[in-house]
């Protein structure tokens, strides 16, 4: 944690901090409905849990509201890539058009963008288009704002040497900005993916027929609580392992840079 | 460590613009936000009305203001309700956020907890409100629990990365110096973190106000949130994007207040 590179010690002692967290939630969520006498119709043990995710699981209702989830959160995160780039590197050019537009992404950025959903569905109707455009009006603005952040945040004297050393724009592009943009568009990728994500389980558990957020919501009114935590600690489970792995490129990717 | 004094002369050779930060040729004024919102409600007037756009989906902004004067009785008693909701929400959020972060942050065995917090906030925390609801009951507590889970985490973050950046030799000097645990917090913690706290808060304050009016989209009876499910429900489009406006300038105020409150406090 206080070395960039990070020696044996301190790998292991990460390790062995999530472990004890786990291991304590875990214990704790199994031990206050069957000993503690917490109601377990409210907070069912964490076996019994278990055992449901496991068989929903296996009988496809999780599986296929997993994969109608995640297809929206990875379709929406695959538009709002580009896109957010792509404007992200058209604000950085100081011209006129960037000057026009910053204000509006600006803006957007700074409002709170969930309460924009029933204009999706005004306009998009409640299928998949729907969702995945919410996920993406989540994502665009800051991966946009982050991109141009890192374009001005390439040093000013590699330019200048670029240029003395007479390389093209396209040369000044591959060697100069696009290596020292990518970490930080990567990091600002990886937390616009947790955007889309609470995006469209939002919008699922609002007003949806199919997908995990409609399954926690449905499931939830008719009070079976047991195939909610099912749900629950299925989506955690992926969430975490996303963004860890997302982190773990992103130190890999980052590994030249020594700061 | 520039080759160059100005950062513009790069971009702009041979044109003579006044140099600006990180090369782009002005700063964002007051004015450019302003007439870029002034444009976005010139759309929003003359779209509908030209008929280009359906007036169910976006109704004139006159119609929009004159549904919401019309409803101003229902606005008032849901602005009420979702205040109060923010309110105990956001206190709570700043007190438990500081505690936690505090503690954390200055006691060693802790720090290494930092990651899970980091780890934690990749979860969608929106998917535990219906459990929430079942828990609590059709009451505001639901509602203050999202505001509180959506807002603490960002205080626990900060704070606690500031916490653990306090000089040590300053810890080193005050224990050398006989100072107690309290004495030290009071003199050196808190007032080391509060340039950290101060953008926490204003931070948290946006997202605690979003958790509760998500919260009251999903499912309640009260508050601002339930008036934009409400006015979708029944296809009244102007009064629905008179709430949605209406969530928005609130968020914007409340983060414009922060931000001279904290300003105030800085000088």
């Amino acid at each position: 944690m206080s070395k960039a590179g990070g020696n044996l010690t301190d790998k292991y002692a990460q390790i062995s901090v999530v472990a004890i967290t786990a291991l304590i939630a875990g214990g704790l969520w199994q031990l206050m409905p069957t000993k503690l006498g917490v109601d377990p119709t409210l907070l069912p043990p964490l076996t019994d849990v278990v055992k449901t995710m496991v068989s929903l699981t296996v009988e496809r209702t999780l599986l296929d509201a997993t994969v109608a989830t995640f297809s929206q959160v990875f379709t929406a995160w695959a538009i709002a890539i580009p896109v957010g780039v792509w404007f992200g590197l058209l604000l950085a050019t100081p011209n006129r058009l960037s000057k026009l537009l910053m204000p509006f992404f600006q803006i957007f950025l700074s409002i709170p963008k969930s309460v924009f959903l029933p204009f999706f569905i005004l306009s998009l109707g409640l299928g998949f288009w729907q969702r995945t455009f919410f996920g993406v009006f989540q994502a665009v603005f800051y991966i946009a704002l982050a991109t141009s952040a890192a374009r001005h945040s390439v040093p000013e004297n590699l330019q200048v040497l670029g240029r003395s050393l007479g390389v093209s724009q396209l040369q000044l592009y591959r060697f100069i900005y696009i290596p020292a943009m990518v970490p930080y568009i990567f990091g600002a990728c990886r937390v616009a993916l947790t955007f889309i994500v609470t995006g469209v389980l939002f919008s699922e558990i609002y007003s949806s027929q199919r997908g995990l957020g409609y399954l926690i919501g449905n499931w939830s009114q008719t009070f079976e609580l047991r195939k909610v935590y099912a749900a629950l600690l299925l989506t955690s489970i992926l969430c975490i392992a996303i963004n860890e792995s997302l982190r773990a490129a992103e130190r890999r990717l980052s590994i030249w840079r020594a700061q | 460590m520039t080759l160059i004094n100005s950062t513009a002369t790069v971009e702009y050779a041979g044109k003579r613009k006044p140099p600006g930060v990180d090369g782009q040729a002005r700063l964002q004024t007051p004015l450019d936000v302003l007439s870029a919102i002034l444009f976005i409600l010139a759309i929003w007037e003359i779209l509908p009305r030209l008929n280009l756009v359906p007036r169910l989906f976006m109704p004139a902004f006159t119609e929009t203001m004159v549904a919401g004067w019309k409803n101003r009785v229902l606005y008032v008693e849901a602005f009420g309700v979702t205040a109060a909701e923010v309110l105990i929400a956001g206190v709570i959020t700043v007190i438990i956020g500081v505690s936690c972060g505090l503690l954390i942050g200055s006691i060693k065995v802790l720090n290494g907890f930092l990651p899970v917090f980091y780890a934690v906030s990749a979860l969608p925390i929106v998917a535990i409100y219906p459990v929430l609801c079942v828990w609590l009951g059709f009451g505001p507590e639901p509602r203050i629990l999202l505001g509180i889970f959506f807002g603490v985490l960002p205080v626990i973050l900060i704070v606690g990365e500031a916490a653990r950046l306090v000089d040590p030799r300053l810890q080193l000097l005050l224990r050398s110096l006989g100072a107690s645990r309290w004495q030290r917090l009071c003199t050196l913690q808190v007032p080391a973190i509060l340039p950290a706290l101060f953008s926490a808060v204003r931070i948290s304050a946006g997202l605690v106000i979003i958790g509760v009016v998500v919260g009251e989209m999903l499912l309640s009876s009260s508050g601002l949130g339930y008036l934009v499910t409400y006015f979708r429900t029944s296809f009244d489009s102007a009064s629905l994007y008179f709430s949605v406006l209406l969530i928005v300038a609130i968020v914007v105020t409340v983060d414009r207040a922060i931000v001279a409150i904290i300003s105030q406090a800085r000088v």
